[in-house]
Parts: structure tokens; sequence; C-alpha cells
């Protein structure tokens, strides 16, 4: 296991340095810089800021030096908040970012799962094709309609729950992480039916039944672990989906989340605070890919075994 | 009073054609510590009567039409599924044919086997596992304690049939289900998973109602027996009536349809000074052991054909027999050239196959064809008959359309199939049809060598003996060389002029097939025919057997236990 982690670990360093290398290229080829603004800046003034941010070297050095800074550890400066460092902006950003994603997380998981067993257990009746067709809507629905949804429902209509916020207000936090994770107990919900169902199907689940044992033992003890694994597997991609869905979210209930800065980033040319979010989001993403490989392996026994055998 | 009652069991499936009977009206009575083997071949309805037995049809699409199953005062068919549910497992239980897929592979043998005491005993889990453990080592698994702990995959196919046996009977059932429970394993193996059935039935004075489409098994084991053909008992009565004096003309089919008289007309006749057609020596070829997952290196390599020389003559029939595991199968690869030996020289009259590459190797291939097992997967779903033959036709020879119409419908003709189907699909044919195919696309090549894998294993009887008749006339009229490779001896001793019993890669008796059988010299080939069951109750209760143990044990699943059963 330890040799597959190692090697996991250093493939992701030339798919980082790819990314970063695309960003940097990208950030930099966009029209404009983090000084331009609507109103002209005196043109001494502007060529300063440049020679201070090393913005009038040339691109490869610029490269080069970025490249070493975060060799060391050192995402920079942020070029539009003055006086805070990358690395401070992220790690302010963080817990909130992550709170999203986890509660996100939780509702995707309850919802789907629950859905996918009620499905899979009565295939092709009513209790299968209404939360099927749930999920299906779920799918299609992108986030940015359903928040503004469930805001105008729940929040406006009904007034049950504020609208915008994070931790300011009770129950606040229940509507974006509803709103984000909706989505992905859709996807869930399918997954985990298709998984089910085939568990179902098999000889062993026939031997469960042979054996007088309650339907309910049959199917969360005998079926339900294996049921899971495609779950299992999708869980890193929707770990990765649920970051990138939270940049909608934060932005769409004012959220002070990692992701709105990314945005405002983006927008303002705020060239370090782009690199440095995308560096964070990707190794995230690159770890959460590795965590779902490692748990299929440690949920099927028969791979755990071989990988044991071998290490 | 009988133990069991069935009255006029009838199940239907609802399919999208309409209603399908799947049993019709089937009765018997089971008296405590007797055992009713039920015998048929496929689809025959063997399999839904025991399922219905426990309420384990799947419903929708099957349904219970009519009858009535009495056991101790409840009803099987009609009992609400809570009272069912105490019966299963408990006091009627099961085994199925497949070992590997009928054990949880997520969980550890131990939980699964201690699950019916702690549902139906209400024992704690110490007491459970301590039962577990007794029932472990009564069924033959050595240190049962550390066992437990073991998930199905580390079990060989013989000891994961020994574990359901285990769970099957710790709770002390009134009846066992045995459906086909060796169907899935090798003759040695079979052998002793029966006897220990056997023996453990006696024991414990259970009721068994045996299900197997093999009528030695069924002549071993059962002391009534009930014949069954499409939903319909045929007949029924004690294993001497049936064995002996078969009233139903299915019965008579079955019984002769078994393939043990030996071949029908001698060898013909070969100049023994001819140059051999094939000549194989010191073939050896190993497989990297399968990966580990995410791509680690292999550790190690198994050696599936270790050094195996061979003539092959022209206008023979060579049977290669031998367990799973033995190699037979690397061994046809390997002569085909689909699999690359490590070392050893491979020559067809002369012309050394192994060195042969890119179009003079294309050149030879039409020479050696092959036939697989399963003619459900060999042949492209997707491709007529005739689009089948015609490709294999043109890859010989460039010919015209009308050419190529009037040979494959000769091949048809060949094959005993009627050429006015050539348009048809694959799947619009039977087993034993799609197996006709396969043998008219082999043909199509004309070629001088046809290497047959397991050609009817996967065929009903009365079927098998059809194919087998095909090939020995194929052989007589065409004098088209055959390899026949099965794990059956009964089909070898009736095809084969000459058989090689293959161990463990290596071939340790190779003789004239009658020799072979009357006389067998190694210990191995002794135990293989030994353990064939042999469709005639006198003499198969009355048989021993012998066993062959060199190095036997499965990587410490088993200690090495030669000369005796495994209790």
């Amino acid at each position: 296991m330890f040799e597959f982690v190692l090697k996991r670990v250093l493939q992701a360093i030339p798919v980082l340095w790819i990314v970063i290398t695309v960003a940097f290229l990208f950030v930099h080829a966009a029209p404009g810089g983090p000084f331009s603004q609507e109103r002209a800046v005196p043109p001494e003034v502007l060529k300063a800021l440049n020679e201070r941010y090393k913005l009038d070297q040339p691109l490869l050095i610029q490269y080069s030096d970025y490249l070493r800074n975060l060799a060391r550890g050192d995402l920079g400066p942020s070029f539009k908040y003055p006086g805070r460092t990358v690395s401070e902006i992220i790690l302010a950003g963080m817990p909130v970012t992550f709170e999203l994603g986890f509660y996100a997380l939780l509702v995707a998981l309850a919802v789907g799962i629950g859905a996918g067993i009620l499905a899979a257990t009565r295939p092709n009746t009513m209790r299968d094709y209404l939360p099927m067709s749930l999920a299906m809507v779920g799918i299609c629905l992108p986030t940015y309609v359903l928040g503004p949804l469930l805001v105008l429902f729940f929040g406006i209509r009904l007034e049950w729950l504020p609208v915008s916020g994070w931790g300011y207000l009770p129950g606040d936090k229940i509507l974006p992480s509803m709103t984000l994770g909706l989505a992905y107990a859709a996807y869930v919900a399918r997954l985990c039916r298709g998984g089910m169902l085939e568990i179902l199907s098999q000889d062993f689940i026939r031997t469960a039944r042979a054996k007088g044992l309650p339907e309910t033992t049959v199917i969360y003890k005998h079926a339900l672990r294996g049921g899971l694994q495609p779950v299992v597997s999708f869980l890193g991609p929707a770990l990765a989906g649920l970051l990138g869905g939270s940049f909608v979210i934060e932005t769409l209930f004012q959220i002070p989340g990692l992701g709105r800065y990314y945005v405002q980033a983006a927008f303002n040319r705020d060239y370090t605070l782009v690199l440095g979010t995308t560096i964070f989001f990707s190794t995230l993403i690159l770890v959460f890919n590795l965590l779902a490989d490692i748990a299929t392996v440690w949920l099927n026994p028969r791979l755990r075994q071989e990988d044991g055998a071998r290490a | 009073m009988a133990l069991l009652s069935v009255k006029d069991l009838s199940v239907c499936f609802h399919t999208r054609l309409g209603l399908a009977r799947a049993v019709d009206r089937i009765s018997f009575d089971l008296e405590t510590g007797r055992t009713l083997g039920i015998v048929g071949e496929s689809g025959s309805g063997k399999t839904v009567t025991a399922h219905s037995l426990l309420g384990l049809l799947p419903s929708p699409p099957a349904r219970i039409e009519n009858g009535s199953a009495l056991f101790d005062g409840i009803d099987l068919l009609r009992a609400p599924e809570d009272v069912l549910r105490a019966v299963r497992g408990n006091r009627i239980s099961m085994i199925f044919q497949d070992p590997l897929s009928s054990l949880n592979p997520y969980l550890t043998i131990g939980t699964q086997l201690i699950e019916p005491l702690r549902v139906h005993g209400g024992l704690s889990r110490k007491a459970a596992t301590e039962r577990a453990m007794a029932g472990l080592d009564e069924v033959g698994i050595s240190h049962p304690a550390e066992r437990l702990h073991s998930y199905p995959h580390e079990f060989s196919g013989g000891m994961r049939q020994r574990v359901m046996i285990a769970m099957a009977l710790s709770t002390a059932p009134d009846i066992l289900i045995a459906d086909e429970p060796t169907t899935a394993l090798d003759v040695t193996i079979q052998a002793q998973i029966l006897d220990l059935i056997r023996h453990l039935q006696g024991r414990h004075g259970i009721a068994t109602i045996f299900i197997s489409h093999n009528l030695g098994v069924i002549a071993g084991i059962a002391d009534e027996v009930m014949v069954m053909r499409r939903g319909v008992c045929v007949e029924r009565g004690s294993a001497e009536d049936v064995f002996y004096r078969p009233a139903h003309v299915y019965t008579r089919q079955l019984l002769a349809s078994i393939p043990t008289r030996g071949k029908p007309t001698p060898p013909p006749a070969e100049s023994p000074d001819a140059a051999p057609l094939l000549k194989i020596d010191g073939i050896r070829v190993s497989y990297a052991q399968r990966k580990a997952p995410f791509g680690r290196r292999p550790t190690a390599r198994i050696r599936a054909v270790d050094d195996v020389s061979l003539e092959l003559h022209r206008g023979e029939i060579l049977g290669l027999v031998g367990e799973s595991g033995s190699g037979k199968s690397t061994m046809a690869r390997t002569l085909l050239r689909l699999v690359e030996p490590d070392s050893g020289s491979l020559t067809m009259e002369g012309v050394p196959l192994g060195s042969l590459r890119g179009s003079a190797l294309r050149a030879i291939r039409p020479r050696l064809q092959m036939i697989f097992q399963d003619p459900y997967s060999s042949l492209d779903p997707r491709m007529t008959v005739h689009e089948c033959l015609r490709e294999a036709l043109l890859q010989r020879a460039p010919a015209s359309r009308e050419q190529v119409l009037r040979e494959s419908t000769q091949l048809m003709l060949d094959v005993g199939l009627e050429p006015a189907q050539i348009g048809k699909y694959p799947h619009e044919f039977s087993g034993g049809q799609r197996q006709r195919i396969a043998i008219a696309r082999a043909l199509a090549m004309r070629p001088e060598l046809i290497v047959a894998d397991e050609p009817v294993s996967s065929l009903d009887v009365t079927v098998q003996a059809l194919i087998l008749d095909l090939l020995l006339e194929l052989n007589r009229r065409r004098g088209v060389t055959l390899i026949i490779i099965s794990h059956d001896l009964s089909v070898i001793r009736y095809v084969s002029d000459r058989t090689a019993v293959m161990y463990r890669g290596r071939i340790v008796e190779l003789g004239a097939t009658e020799d072979l059988f009357r006389e067998p010299k190694h210990g191995y080939t002794r135990a293989l025919l030994s353990a064939i069951p042999i469709p005639d109750p006198r003499v198969e209760r009355s048989r021993r057997r012998t066993f062959y143990a060199e190095g036997e044990q499965e990587a410490g699943k088993m200690a090495p236990s030669t000369q005796s059963p495994l209790f």
C-alpha cells in the first residue's frame, strides 16, 4: 500500500507542473494586468508598480522566479489585497469552503444512497421511478438555477431560512449546502442504484436469503458494501466537482470562502492569487482521487489482500 | 406421514412472450434420512422446483400457480414470509452449484458461518463462533480458528463447497437441498464432496433433495430418483428401478446417451513409419502471475505447461484429459501459436512452427483450427451463420458469391444443420446447433488438425453424444486429425484413439485409450478413473475410491491426507 501511495504522489508532481504552467501562461495571456483599472493610472505610477512586482521582466524570468518561490512554499503577495500574502488569503478562506464542501457531501451521500437503496430494492416500481426521475432532474438542473429556486421558495416565499451569509444567522448554512449537495446526490443515487442492483442479482445474495436472514440484513450487510463501490470510486471526482461548484455557491450566497476570492482574483488579474488558488485546488483534487482509490481497494478484500501480499 | 410432501407443484414465469410453465404438477414425498435425486437436463425445472420450496424464486416474473408443499404442518408455498424465514436456513438448508459466487466475497467465512446460528439459534457471538469452528472441523477444514478470518477467495473450489456445507448444516436442519453441488468442481474433488455429503447425511439423519444433471452422481447418492423433463416428472421410483428398469423412453434415452461404450470403430490404420503430422518437443509455457492492481511488477511466474513432448499422427484422435489448472488449454493454445512457449519446439511436417512470422504464419494458420468450449461466446452475435462461414471461406481463397454460397450450404449439410437456416444469427440456435456452427466454421478452412477444447462440456448429455459422433464422422470421412481436450473421461474414452493425461503441466501418462482405461499405470490416472461416477447404483455405492496426493495440499489450506476420506 505504501508503495502504491508513493507512486501516486510522484505521478502527481508532473501533473501539478503542467497545471501551473498552463495556468501561468493563461493568466498572463489575458488582456490587461493587475493594475489596469477603469480610471487610468499615471504611467509613472504604473511603471513603478510593475517594477516593484517585477512585472516588467520577461515572462520566462517571471515564470522561473515563480517556480523557485513556489518550491520554497511561497505563493507570493497578492496584487489586489495589499499587505496580504496569497497563503494568508487561502488559509483564511479554506475553513469556510471545506465546511461547505463537507456539508454538501453529507447531503449528497445521505440523500443519494438513501434514494439509491430505495430504488434498487423495488426496481421498476413507483419507488424506483420517482427518485430516479427526480435524480434526472437534479442532474439536468445547474446549481445556479437550483440555488435561486431554493432561495425563492424556502427563503422568500416561506421565510424559513436565511438566504445568504455563513455562520451569521441560525440555519444560513442549510440552503447553500443543499444547493451544492443535491446535484451530486442525484449522481450518487443513480450510481448506488446501479451498484446495488448488480450485487442484488448475485448468487451470494440468494445464499443469504436461503439462510433465512431478514431482508434488512441481506441489504445492509451483504449487498451494501459491494453496491457502494461505484459510489466510492465516484467520490474523488465528486469532491473535485463540489469544490468547483463552491465557486458558484459562494458567490450566490455571499459566503466568504475561497471560491469567492478565486472568482474575484480572476476578474482582477490578481496573478499570484489566481495561481495560488489553482495550485491549491489541483492538489486537493489529486489528493481526493488518491483517497477514493485507496478506499476502493480497502473495501474489496480481494484487492486488499493481493496488494498486501506484495507490499 | 412424510417429512416433506409436495403435491401438484406448478410454477409459471411471466415473460414478454407470454406465460411459460417451468414446473408442471410435480409431486413427491421425502422421508426422514432419505435422499431424493432429481435428474434432468438444463431447463427441465429441477432448480425451479427446489427454489420454490424455499420461496427463493424471483417474483415477479415467477409465480406459483398451484400445489402444496407440506412440511411440519406448514405449507411452504403459501406461508407468510416470516414463517418461511424461520424455516429457511434453519430446518431446510440449501447448497448451490457454484461455491465461488455463492459466498459473499466481501465478508469473512466466519461472519457468514455464524449468521444462521445467530439468527435462528439465538446464540451469542462466542457460542456461534465455537459452533462454526466445530462445523468447519467436521467438513474437513483444518485450523478452523484461523480459517474463520479468511475470505472466500482464499479457498479453493472444493474448500469453498465444504464451507457452504458447514454453513448449511450448522443449524442441524431436517432437510438439505443440494442444487448441482459438485458440477463446478473437478471429478476428484467431486468424489470427495459427495463422500462428505453422504457421510454427514448418514451421521445426522438428514433428508436430502439432490439435484444433478449427472446420472452417475445421482446413482451414487439417491435412494429415490425423479427424472424431470421440460417441467414434467417423467419417471419416479427407487434408484434401482429407474436405473435398471427404466420405464420411460426419455429415461432410457438419458441412460443410453452416456458415452461409456468406447469407440465404435477401430482406430484408422496408420503406417508407423510415416512422419508425424505434428511433433512437440519439450514445450514449456509459463505465465506471469496475475498482476497486482495498479500495475505492480509481477513477482512470480506460474508454469502452466512443463516439458511436454508428443507426436501426433495424421488421422488420429488424441484425447487430452486433466483437471482444471492442469495446463491442457494452455497446451492447445500453444499448438496453434496463440500462446508463445518459453522453450521447446513445435514442428508440423518438418516445418518449424515456432519460427514462423507474419505472412508465413498466416499461411499455415488455416491448417490448424480450433473449436472452443462455449458456443455462446465464441460466435460473433452480430454475424449470421452465412457471414461467419463466408469470412472463413474467403480467408482461405478468393471465391465468387455463388461458390461461397454453395460451399457454405455444403458445410451446413456436413455438420447436420438445415441449409435454410443459414441466414440466422447464433442466438436463434440451440447450444448443440451452435457448436455445429463452430465446427462448420473450423471446417471451412479445410484444416488438417482441429483442436477442440472442451467441445461438449457446456452441452446437455443427450446433445453431447451427437456432437461427439459428428466429430468422429469428420475424422473418418475427411481424415481430419483431432485433439480433443476434456475434463470428462467418458468423453475422452468415447472418441479418442490415444489418450494423454495431464497433471500439473506434465503429461503423466500417454497410451492407447483402451489400455489406459483398462490398466492405468500412473497413480493420478487411477485416482481420476476411480473418481468418475458410474450410473449404476449398486456399483457406485460400493465403490472404493483411490486418492492421489502428490503435492495435493493447496498452499496450507488443507493438510495432506492420502488414502483416507477427509473427515
